[in-house]
């Protein structure tokens, strides 16, 4: 089964994102930090990562790259309060595969991800 | 040999009942708003499927006490958070489950959050009746509550944006901008930037400016230039500027409005911006050049490793 874990420290906004998701055939998880998140990461292998604030790769050159190394290469999906389009610009070049501001429509968000979880097993 | 008898027989039992009823207190509020949480969950699932069209999901408990809040912050979660839910079923959840009127019932209440309740209602899709009622709580003495009731008021009745904003008294903070233009983002202040840039009074002039900057829009050069030399905003315009990455004018030079401190403030953004000292040095005095060098090399610096 696919897996896809979401990272917020925002009950409400994980479990909003996590609703939209439901139904894809995959296993959502929610986590509120990056400990847990490492630790579902070791459990096996996660598909696609939607992290739910910027503030960690901001703070951190070569964050991506690092967390991929760390929990093998997961998709990664930002979704971030930031609307400067030069944060989201920093994001996507330091490796995100998506960046979204919110506020999202849901429903564009679940049939993003619905595609990359079809393109990643076609 | 009294005082021992004082202290063994009454003020140790007393301190422990006080203690004992502090922290009584304490689990209650905290399980109060637990229960309040896991309820906003439940309607938040309840919310999605109504929005997605999945029939005509029930809210349960909703007649215990709290819930109507619960309710409330689920569907102001909601419209924050997201866009494309459908407005005409969160406007009839408010209307059946008849929200506003319980929230301003809570309004009215001694003691009662009122800042907080009023951001609630101005996330909630209102009618605009609405802005005749939380007219008084425009006139309030407390700042924080004259603001929120004017955002609730915007939200009731996007339509009188421009008036509602006219008529506010106080000079709007970056806070206050920064919440009118998440206002923006959801689509609830249908204003134009050069419309607000061109206005007479100085809250519409800087609603105007933080617009520009948050969504970039550089086709309003010539009215942000303008507004360089002005009294009020010409500290921000200055800024708007050096965020849209265009030439600076000679008025930063002039004594001017500025203060010290505001010019501080603006070199380190022309820094941050990327501005080479070329570009700038025009418009510093002696020691700030140094300063500014320093600041310029401080983020290329930072730039060149990222």
């Amino acid at each position: 089964m696919r897996r896809i874990v979401i990272v917020s420290d925002n009950p409400f906004l994980s479990r909003a994102v996590s609703l939209s998701l439901a139904g894809l055939g995959a296993e959502v998880c929610c986590v509120a930090s990056r400990g847990e998140w490492l630790r579902i990461c070791e459990r096996g292998a996660v598909d696609l990562l939607i992290v739910l604030r910027a503030a960690g790769f901001l703070a951190r050159e070569r964050e991506v790259e690092r967390l991929r190394r760390a929990v093998g290469n997961p998709r990664l999906y930002i979704l971030t309060w930031h609307h400067s389009e030069r944060i989201v610009l920093a994001l996507l070049e330091q490796g995100a595969d998506q960046c979204m501001t919110f506020p999202v429509n849901l429903a564009r968000l679940r049939r993003k991800v619905a595609e990359e979880l079809t393109g990643v097993y076609e | 040999m009294s005082k021992l008898w004082l202290t063994l027989f009454v003020l140790l039992p007393g301190s422990c009942l006080v203690m004992g009823g502090v922290l009584a207190l304490r689990w209650l509020i905290r399980r109060r708003r637990s229960r309040r949480q896991r309820l906003t969950m439940i309607y938040l699932r309840t919310l999605l499927l109504r929005c997605d069209g999945k029939g005509r999901a029930r809210f349960p408990f909703v007649d215990r006490p709290g819930a109507d809040r619960a309710l409330a912050e689920a569907i102001a979660g909601l419209r924050r958070m997201t866009y494309g839910c459908d407005a005409a079923v969160l406007r009839s959840v408010v209307r059946s489950y008849d929200l506003e009127e319980k929230l301003l019932r809570r309004l009215r209440r001694p003691g009662a959050d009122r800042p907080r309740l009023l951001a609630l209602l101005a996330a909630l899709p209102l009618s605009s009746r609405m802005t005749v009622r939380l007219e008084p709580y425009a006139r309030s003495r407390s700042r924080a509550v004259r603001f929120y009731a004017l955002l609730a008021r915007l939200a009731a009745d996007p339509g009188e944006a421009l008036t509602l904003l006219r008529e506010y008294p106080d000079p709007f903070s970056r806070f206050e901008c920064a919440e009118l233009l998440a206002l923006m983002c959801r689509g609830g202040l249908p204003l134009a930037c050069d419309t607000l840039l061109r206005a007479s009074e100085e809250n519409l002039r800087r609603v105007g400016l933080c617009m520009a900057r948050h969504f970039g829009i550089d086709s309003v050069r010539g009215l942000v230039l303008g507004l360089a030399s002005d009294e009020r905003v010409g500290c921000e315009a200055l800024e708007t500027l050096c965020d849209l990455h265009l030439a600076l004018p000679d008025r930063w030079a002039g004594s001017g409005p500025l203060s010290a401190e505001e010019r501080r403030s603006l070199l380190r953004r022309a820094a941050y911006e990327g501005y080479a000292l070329r570009a700038v040095e025009h418009l510093l005095y002696g020691e700030e050049r140094i300063a500014f060098e320093r600041l310029a090399a401080t983020y290329k610096s930072a730039a060149l490793w990222t």
